[in-house]
Parts: C-alpha cells; structure tokens; sequence
C-alpha cells in the first residue's frame, strides 16, 4: 500500500492518532485549497523541513504543527460563514491582545486569525511555494516598493484562498501599506473587503519616550478602543474591558516564556538551538490564532525542557563559544539564511523583532487595559521614534551575548528610509557590530542565496577573526 | 552564437573581477563583460540592474578574499601558539592587506580609492571597510573603546595611503618599510592600559 505522505507529514508534525482521522481529511482539502500538490509536500516532508527546520525537537515539531493547524482553520473560513460565524482578520504588524480580546470575547460565534501572514510564512518557511501567490504581480509590481505580503493578500482575496471577512481591522501604526492594500483589495471591486483602518501620527519628538507621554498613551488606547467598538458594531460581539484583560494575561505568560526561551537559547555555550526555530516561536505568538493557544503553550513548555536538557549536556549547533549573531529580521521566512551562517561557523540567534527588553517587563502606569495595550506597544522599539528606538534596542542587546546583529531583508521598504541612520546610534550604544544584507524576506527571488553566499563569508570571517581573538585573550588572562 | 543563459551572477563577478584586475576598472563596460560572457547585453541585464551594481560586487568580492586571507593568518598563528594580542594581530593583518593590494592593484584601487565614496558607505560593504575593527572587542568601558576604535583608524589610515602611494606609484615601499612602518606605529600608540 502506498504511503500516505499527507499523513506522515500530518505525524511529523506532531498530530495525534485521536485527531488524525478528522485532522487528516481536512489537511488534504486545505492543501488543495491553497494549490500544494502530493509533490509538494513530499518535497516538504523529506528535502526543505529537514534542511532548515530542527525536527529532532519535539517542540519544533509541534510548533510546526500550530502553524499547519491555523492554516486549516483559515482554510474552513467559507464553512464558518455559512454557520454564520462572524470572521475578524488581522494583519501584521500589530498587536495580538487585541484580536485575541476579540476571541475571548465572541469564542466559537468569531473566527479571528491574520490569514496573510500565516499563509505566507507557512508557503515560504515549510515548502518553498510563496511563488504561488507573490508571482503575479498585476497589482504590485517589482519595481512598486511594498512588501510582498501585501501582494499576497491581494492575490489570494482574488482566488478566494482568503475569504472575505466581516471585517479585517488594519494596523496602520507603524506601517501604513496594509490599510493601502485593504483599501485596493475594496476598489477592485470583485469581492466584499471592510476593512477598518486604525492609525496613530508619526509626530513624537526624536528621542522621546512615547510610553511615558501620557497623552500619546491615552491618544492610541481610544484608538483600540474605537477599533473594538467599530469591530461590535459589524459583529454584535460587545468586547469588554474583563476580554481585554484575559488577553493581557495570556500576553504577559507568553511573553515570559518567550524571553526565558530566547535568553536560554542565545546566551548558552554552546547554542542549544538555531535561530532558524527560535523564530519559529516568537513569531506565532506575534499573531492571533484561531485555533487557540493550548498547542502553543505545550510547544513552548516542551522547547523550554529540551533546550534545557541540550545545556545541561552542552549538546550545540556549533562548537563552544562560536560567533552569534542576533537578528533584525525574523529569520524563519528565509530559512536558507540560517543554515548558511551556520555552515560558515556563526549561528543566529534571537530575533529583535519578536524579543524583549527590560521596559516590556516593567511595571505599567496605568489600570485600564486599553491604556496598558496602548503602553505595550508604545514600549516596542519598532513602534516609536528613531531616538527611542534605537536606546531600547540598545538595552536589549546588552541582555544578550552576541557578536554582532545582522540587519537587512527589508529592501521593499525601511531600509530606504532611516534606519540606516539608527543602526549608527545602536552601534554607538550597544558597542555591537552591526551588519546589513540585502533582501526581502517576504519575497526573496531577487536575492538568491547562491548570490549572497560571499556576503555572509565575508561576515563570517570578520566574527570569527573577532572571536578568535576574544577566546585567545580570554585564555591568556 | 551568445550564449541565452549563464549559471548566475556569480559567473558574471568572476568574469568582471579578473577584467578589471587586467585591464583597470575603467575598462569594465556592459559591452566588454557580455562579450567575455559571450552573451548579450540584454542578458547580462537579466542578472544585473547596471555597472554600479556590478561594481559593487567585485568590491564585495575583494573584501571577501581579503578577510578569507586574514582570517586563515590569524587562525595559522593561534593554532602555532603564537602570541596573539590586538598589537601582533594588527601587524599581522597589516601585511595580509599590503601583500593583498599588491597582488590586485586594480581591485584595490575600486576598493579603496577617494572616488568610491558611495560604496564606503553602502550598508553592505560598510562594515568591511573598517579591516581593523574586526579587532575591536565589545567591552564595557566605553571610553577605552573609543580609544581603541580611533587608533585602529588611524592604522588603517596610514596603511591604506601606503599601499595606495604604492599602487599608483608615489612611492614604492618595500614590504619590509611597510612593516617596519606599521610596527613603530602600533609599539606607539596600542598602549590602552
């Protein structure tokens, strides 16, 4: 008898013998929903998993797993609006306490997940296929500078991979492209797109720290509020204050988690885990899921124990005290990065983008958990001025035992811009060496990794020479 | 008849690098290159977007080489139980970069020359124009590190005008003046303590 590749693969990703005859027909039918062949998940399963993802741990796998889960899930959105289930989409970035104080608060009657975003990272990261809805560039073209995200939200809402929602509620605090293509997808006419776009002015002062202002703290958490009540209105689902704390509580657990993971992880000798399965958390948790988080928490507490174990036994991906870099960018979307740093002797490490530093851990000034929100987010170094932007940067590298940070994979946008100007300042403050690639990691088919191979020795060879003379003096001292 | 595909961009910094090591970086042209590809011009714009781009390619290239090359110096001493302080270290990457400039002049020259300020500050290649700093250790005296981060520098400095006056012919040091140069500079100025 032929072996079933949908569920081995289904096995792999840590599905169990109870779920799977349920887990199984529905994985079949969102594979063909979403156009991946038998091949393609042959190819996944045996050749691109295996190369970029550690699935000796059994938390990877799970973790994996999550992220297969969730694409069911949004893959079964047509089925939930003929249940008349009330469907909430959100984009990335923004902040999943609120769409997940959406969930607590209308349960089974809402479906609430960021489709895109999961789509994206699961085509790219688990089977090398974004190509299936970032090629056709009819309405972005190459030469529009956006992110490829926003491509593939349009591409998929067209072919109905992406259903139309009841509302997808766009962030546009930090970046405004998501709302622009809401509002594209909604001109083009061919489906139903409300889309409720949410911003906050680019005016603090450089240097300003935007958490401690309080008017700009009052000023965003109206605008969550706003969002939640124009969310009530569409759905009739009243979100209180008490969903909004659930969330915040859910927040709070997951984030400590999160940074015990990422500081067990970075500042081993040697390094448990690559960078590669460090995002792999950090970004999940970074969304609202559907599906819930029970998985989520069992992979986190089941990566924590295994990463646990590997230090105790001082079981590495590279030898002792080897260069580590931390990262700009979250490296699960071009996987090939890692493991080419890692063949070159350098491991990476925490992503900055899903980390912590000491302020997120802080006390916060206010009760109201619109307000706390409001302060969370104001508290991430992405989210405010350059100034404030690059001193918490700062004060999360000095958390963490690296060598350098690698920056870049965002040429469709901030890169253009001045974060060229804050990676001096970081430099400066944190005394850590900083490097740029090119790239797009939403989109990587203009940079190929065989291209960026003499970069990433250069780079390789300069922490290596630096570490080697760091061990040499640390021996002699 | 040209050739309608190549196996990368790789092929066609290879290709570039050893036209411009031959011949100077004045004789790199879209014509040139395609012809030594055998391919088109049009082609040739299927992988790369202009001269500049390629240009900073066979920088990027050159830098590569040259770190590849410190680093196996270095990593030669350590593993011989050599002395390897910042001062022994600095000498010895010293004279991999005079051997280096003296052994591509032409790639030097697009390397190091006043004329390429763009590429000194490209995000990219930035880094690697600091050869020295890959010396600096993260400390925390800061104070000590600025210190430190100034007189590497300065050696880098003095060692890129040698090699350049060298190069273009100002003046022909011979590696044992070069290193005898570097040497009094570094027993001068590396006192950090």
């Amino acid at each position: 008898m032929r072996e079933d590749i949908y569920q081995k693969f289904l096995e792999t990703m840590e599905f169990s013998v109870e779920e799977m005859p349920t887990a199984l027909e529905e994985w079949k039918r969102a594979a063909d929903n979403i156009g991946l062949t038998e091949q393609d998940i042959s190819f996944a399963l045996n050749e691109w998993i295996p190369t970029y993802w550690d699935i000796s741990l059994r938390g990877v796998r799970m973790c994996l797993g999550i992220y297969i889960r969730e694409l069911i899930e949004i893959t079964k959105v047509a089925l939930y609006k003929e249940e008349n289930k009330k469907i909430i989409y959100g984009i990335s970035p923004s902040q999943a306490i609120c769409f997940n104080a959406i969930k607590f608060a209308g349960k089974e009657e809402v479906f609430v997940s960021y489709p895109d975003f999961v789509l994206a990272t699961v085509l790219g990261a688990f089977f090398d296929k974004l190509s299936l809805y970032c090629g056709d560039d009819s309405y972005f073209s190459d030469r529009c500078r956006h992110c490829a995200l926003n491509r593939a939200r349009i591409n998929m809402s067209l072919v109905n991979v992406i259903e139309s929602p009841d509302a997808i509620w766009s962030w546009g605090f930090y970046c405004d492209e998501g709302r622009k293509t809401d509002e594209l997808i909604e001109c083009l006419g061919e489906m139903q797109w409300k889309f409720i776009p949410t911003s906050l002015p680019h005016d603090s002062l450089f240097g300003e720290k935007e958490d401690k202002d309080g008017e700009r703290v009052k000023y965003l958490a109206a605008q969550l509020k706003a969002g939640h009540e124009e969310i009530g209105k569409i759905t009739g689902i009243e979100i209180k204050n008490k969903h909004m704390l659930d969330a915040l509580v859910q927040h709070s657990k997951f984030s400590k988690k999160l940074d015990m993971l990422n500081k067990l992880v970075t500042n081993a000798e040697p390094q448990p885990m690559g960078g590669n399965e460090l995002a792999l958390f950090g970004t999940i948790a970074s969304i609202a899921l559907n599906v819930g988080y029970g998985q989520f928490e069992s992979a986190l507490d089941c990566i924590l124990e295994e990463v646990k174990e590997r230090i105790e036994k001082e079981e590495g991906i590279l030898p002792k005290y080897s260069p580590k870099l931390g990262c700009h960018f979250t490296p699960l979307n071009v996987p090939w990065v890692d493991r080419m740093f890692l063949k070159n002797g350098i491991s990476l490490t925490f992503s900055s983008h899903i980390s912590f530093s000491k302020k997120d851990f802080m006390p916060f000034d206010y009760g109201d958990p619109y307000m706390i929100a409001a302060q969370i987010w104001l508290r991430n170094a992405n989210s405010v001025n350059l100034g404030a932007h690059a001193q918490i940067m700062a004060d999360m590298l000095d958390e963490y035992d690296i060598d350098g940070m690698l920056y870049g994979f965002f040429s469709f946008d901030r890169w253009l811009g001045t974060h060229q100007f804050s990676l001096k300042m970081i430099e400066e403050k944190s005394g850590i060496q900083h490097f740029y690639l090119e790239g797009d990691y939403w989109n990587d088919r203009n940079y190929r990794p065989e291209d960026r191979e003499g970069r990433i020795e250069s780079i390789a060879y300069f922490l290596r020479t630096r570490k080697m003379l760091k061990n040499k003096m640390n021996q002699t001292k | 008849m040209a050739r309608a595909k190549i196996s990368g961009k790789k092929e066609i910094v290879a290709a570039a690098f050893a036209l411009v090591e031959q011949e100077g970086v004045e004789a790199l042209s879209a014509r040139r290159l395609a012809a030594s590809l055998n391919i088109s011009n049009m082609t040739l714009y299927n992988y790369v977007e202009n001269i500049d781009e390629i240009k900073k390619e066979i920088i990027a290239e050159g830098f590569r080489q040259l770190y590849a090359i410190a680093y196996r110096s270095l990593e030669s001493s350590n593993q011989n139980n050599l002395a390897l302080d910042m001062k022994s270290a600095s000498k010895i990457l010293a004279e991999d970069i005079f051997d280096f400039g003296c052994s591509n002049k032409n790639i030097y020259q697009l390397m190091f020359a006043n004329s390429v300020k763009k590429f000194r500050e490209d995000m990219e290649l930035k880094p690697f124009y600091s050869y020295f700093l890959q010396l600096l250790p993260k400390m925390e005296d800061k104070e000590k590190r600025k210190k430190i981060h100034k007189v590497l520098n300065m050696l880098h400095f003095i060692v890129s005008q040698m090699i350049m006056d060298k190069i273009i012919g100002i003046h022909d040091y011979s590696k044992q003046e070069f290193n005898a140069y570097v040497d009094q500079f570094v027993e001068t100025m590396f006192n950090f303590d």
